[in-house]
């Protein structure tokens, strides 16, 4: 019998202070109503000292565990998408792993910006499929406070941290579709870092050190000409069409972005479309599991419907597939 | 021979999602898109909507350097002339 996947349980981390626009607005030049109009964001968290990037994956990890009614010691493998785990080595897989007592797991980090989520689960899904795990414990864990620049009018407004999870597990039949996703590097220049950890910022401290820089209409001119068609390959290689899609799940960018591919998508007038952004900001590779979060903790959303998720972001890179929610 | 036109310009611009309350009066065509509250989403808007309407493939990089409405004009009525 073919051995298929499903996510099994999800878990989120939403940091504890909460910051609104007018905290922040005027320090940028930038007025409240700009901000919610162009961006759809109203608050975004702000992760406080105590809480780690590796405190948020672990606690989003231990509940995604709980609602799976999995235990740390059946984790074949974690993986931890991020791209704010500011050193090469250890992993942040290796100690969220540790941290849990998964001690017979693989770990490893992933880095595909904000579309880290699809492209872990579409690995965790794979390892499942294939016997290489029973269980893939997979994290999008974000502290992008640590390398935005609160001066920038670009970036400060929009994004904020968070950690969200899921169990992957065997299934007799498929919960988790095939992925669609690829990349464009010649577009690299629209969002990234602004440097490399060059050695010489150990010795002269004038050099800026390395932060978050994009430009926004760059990204949303790709995702509003690439990722809709992208996002429904995703529908077909799941052989659906999109009026199965009950649910729309895209990475939690730019509220714009996200009604701009609804509306090109066509789904169904009852679709629910995920709206975090509005609360939660951009947590790049943890908005996908936060927004999923969102709706289920709100009764918008019940187990078992078809959710179409895309993420997409620095490289650029994206990812994309259909999951029946947990 | 299709041209592009100040009237045109103007049109387009007030047509965006933020545009209906802009103040494009006097010598606006030589100031720079922020000074007109025209922000970077909005330059875009305006570049996609002069693709559709004149059939123009505008690169990135083409958009990158539209800083004014003249800049626009310019680049447009270049392009339009070249295709003739």
């Amino acid at each position: 019998m073919t051995r298929h996947s499903r996510i099994l349980g999800l878990g989120v981390y939403r940091p504890r202070r909460s910051v609104s626009n007018a905290e922040i607005a005027e320090h940028l030049g930038l007025s409240e109503d700009w901000i919610v109009n162009r961006s759809g964001v109203r608050r975004r968290g702000y992760a406080e000292p105590d809480e780690s990037l590796l405190m948020m994956a672990r606690e989003a990890a231990a509940k995604a565990l709980a609602s799976a009614g999995v235990e740390p010691d059946q984790i074949g493998c974690v993986v931890v998408a991020t791209t704010t785990h500011l050193s090469q080595m250890p992993s942040l897989a290796s100690q969220v792993a540790h941290a849990l007592g998964a001690t017979h797991a693989a770990s490893f980090d992933l880095l595909a910006a904000c579309a880290g989520f699809p492209y872990g689960l579409a690995l965790a899904s794979d390892m499942v499929r294939a016997g290489t795990a029973d269980h893939v414990l997979m994290i999008g864990a974000e502290r992008i406070t640590d390398i935005l620049d609160r001066d920038d009018a670009s970036t400060a407004f929009l994004f904020a941290d968070g950690a969200g999870a899921v169990v992957v597990g065997t299934s007799d039949r498929q919960q988790i579709g095939p992925v669609s996703w690829g990349s464009d590097g010649s577009r690299a220049e629209a969002v990234g870092m602004t440097g490399y950890w060059d050695p010489a910022l150990r010795t002269d401290p004038s050099l800026p050190w390395p932060r978050l820089g994009m430009t926004g209409w760059r990204v949303y001119r790709w995702a509003s000409t690439e990722l809709a068609p992208a996002a429904r390959r995703a529908v077909e290689a799941a052989g659906l069409t999109v009026s199965d899609i009950d649910v729309f799940v895209p990475h939690q960018a730019n509220l714009l972005i996200i009604e701009e591919l609804a509306r090109q998508l066509g789904l169904r007038e009852d679709a629910v479309i995920a709206r975090d952004i509005t609360d939660t900001g951009n947590t790049s590779a943890a908005s996908i599991p936060l927004a999923l979060d969102r709706l289920l903790t709100a009764g918008e959303v019940t187990s078992g419907m078809r959710a179409l998720t895309i993420g997409f972001g620095s490289g650029l890179v994206y990812a994309g597939q259909v999951i029946e929610i947990p | 021979m299709t041209t592009f036109t100040i009237v045109k310009l103007k049109e387009i611009m007030l047509s965006t999602a933020d545009g209906a309350g802009l103040e494009l009066e006097g010598d606006f065509l030589d100031k720079p898109f922020p000074d007109l509250d025209f922000d970077s989403l909005a330059v875009l808007e305006l570049a996609t909507r002069v693709q559709q309407d004149y059939d123009l493939t505008i690169p990135d990089e083409a958009v990158a350097e539209l800083t004014t409405p003249r800049d626009v004009l310019d680049y447009v009525t270049r392009r339009l002339g070249e295709s003739v």
